[in-house]
């Protein structure tokens, strides 16, 4: 809907909202923008364009027309399409704007820069940092010959290093095995020798890992010329302790 | 409203501060490369359990298949090579009617790169074949079953993960 009513001698219309304002005006109290000083009072005509949702009557002759206000679609002639009153000139406005970039900004830099945690953990707590993991194999292979490892010689000597790498509920299992193990290495004169042919990750947290070990145990006899190999596979998993890692479980198969 | 905005946008920055200095590494962002070579590795463990259950599937009496399938897996060096004896490896099967299936027990991972891994394989293997039968019917003593200790190295092509070389660790 829309009013249409002449202007006065003393009105015109603000260019910015269409209203009717009075003539003299420097700012236009509706819209509060700053009207352009012209030298001569604005003669507000009929616009040339029309739009689609112009509702005057088009059909007829150009008879001059009284000049009305018609607030949805009238447009002052002299003007060039004037501008939309601009937020942005309001310093206030333009400030908090780029606050708000800045803001924006510097939390998104913030976070696609976060660093790794000193382990590099993934979400299920599974460490990937390349130093840690080889740290582990490097124990492992290292423990594994410490218990796998024995001569009726050093008996003694032999399952104190291997009580040194294993942790203390694994020690009753291993002393279990030696209890069977340590007189017969002894009566036989029995040597074990195990080398780690090859070390592997099947998983690795900061406090837990399990190593996969292919062991061969070489065992020779005191007097006789003939040796045995076992190709061992071992599941192997370790605990951290004291900035090293210890055997807490062995599964060979 | 843009003071609103800026305030929501003050408090995420800090939040995300807060995170950096008080949890480092638990960030989504800050997990993006372990997720990757996580995610690598589960890539190599299938690809490499694949590739072992492929070497292992012998049948005699349906060569060809099996054939197509690891090579399907490999590629460079062992590509060539079990391409070059594929002919000679279905004739020996076929002549002592082999069937042999694996099952993969354990595998670890030695090292992974970017363009190549190496992984060792536990797996063990039940046969069948001439020899074996001929054992079981004397009498004497036949070893159908294999602990195999394999180490494997994969190499990426594309998005996929190929067995390049295969060893036994003996």
């Amino acid at each position: 809907m829309s009013t249409t009513e002449p202007l006065g001698p003393d009105e015109k219309l603000c260019p910015f909202c269409s209203q009717v304002i009075k003539a003299a005006a420097v700012k236009c109290p509706f819209c509060q923008s700053d009207l352009p000083v012209s030298e001569e009072p604005v003669v507000p005509t009929r616009p040339p364009a029309r739009s689609a949702h112009d509702i005057r009557e088009t059909a007829g002759t150009p008879e001059p027309e009284p000049v009305t206000v018609n607030e949805s679609v009238t447009q002052p002639v002299g003007y060039a399409p004037p501008a939309r009153p601009s937020r942005w000139r309001d310093p206030v406005v333009a400030g908090l704007v780029v606050l708000c970039l800045a803001l924006a900004g510097g939390a998104v830099a913030l976070y696609l820069t976060a660093p790794p945690d000193s382990l590099h953990t993934s979400s299920d707590g599974q460490v990937t940092l390349t130093s840690y993991q080889q740290g582990a194999l490097r124990d492992a292979a290292t423990d594994a010959a410490a218990v796998f490892s024995y001569s009726y010689k050093t008996l003694a000597a032999d399952e104190a290093a291997a009580r040194a790498v294993i942790t203390p509920d694994f020690a009753h299992v291993y002393a279990r095995v030696m209890t069977d193990a340590g007189p017969k290495a002894t009566s036989s004169k029995l040597t074990l020798v195990a080398t780690v042919r090859a070390s592997s990750l099947v998983s690795l947290t900061k406090d837990r890992a399990v190593v996969l070990l292919f062991v061969d145990a070489l065992t020779t006899s005191a007097g006789s010329p003939t040796q045995h190999v076992d190709q061992n596979r071992v599941v192997m998993t370790m605990t951290r302790k004291d900035d090293r890692w210890i055997v807490s479980k062995i599964d060979r198969f | 409203m843009l003071v609103v905005i800026a305030s929501l946008l003050a408090a995420l920055l800090l939040v995300v501060l807060g995170f950096r200095v008080f949890a480092p590494g638990t960030l989504p962002s800050a997990r993006a490369g372990a997720w990757r070579a996580e995610h690598s590795a589960d890539a190599v463990t299938t690809a490499a359990r694949e590739a072992t259950m492929a070497f292992l599937d012998v049948d005699y009496r349906d060569m060809a298949p099996r054939v197509q399938r690891m090579l399907a897996l490999s590629t460079g060096p062992f590509r060539s090579q079990y391409s070059g004896s594929a002919a000679n490896l279905t004739a020996a099967a076929v002549k002592g009617k082999a069937i042999s299936a694996g099952i993969v027990r354990v595998i670890g991972i030695d090292r992974i790169g970017p363009t190549s891994a190496v992984v060792h394989v536990a797996a063990d293997g039940s046969v069948s074949n001439v020899a074996i039968q001929q054992a079981e019917q004397a009498g004497k003593a036949a070893q159908n079953q294999r602990a195999y200790r394999l180490r494997l190295t994969f190499t990426r092509v594309g998005s996929s993960w190929l067995l390049s070389e295969l060893q036994f660790v003996s």
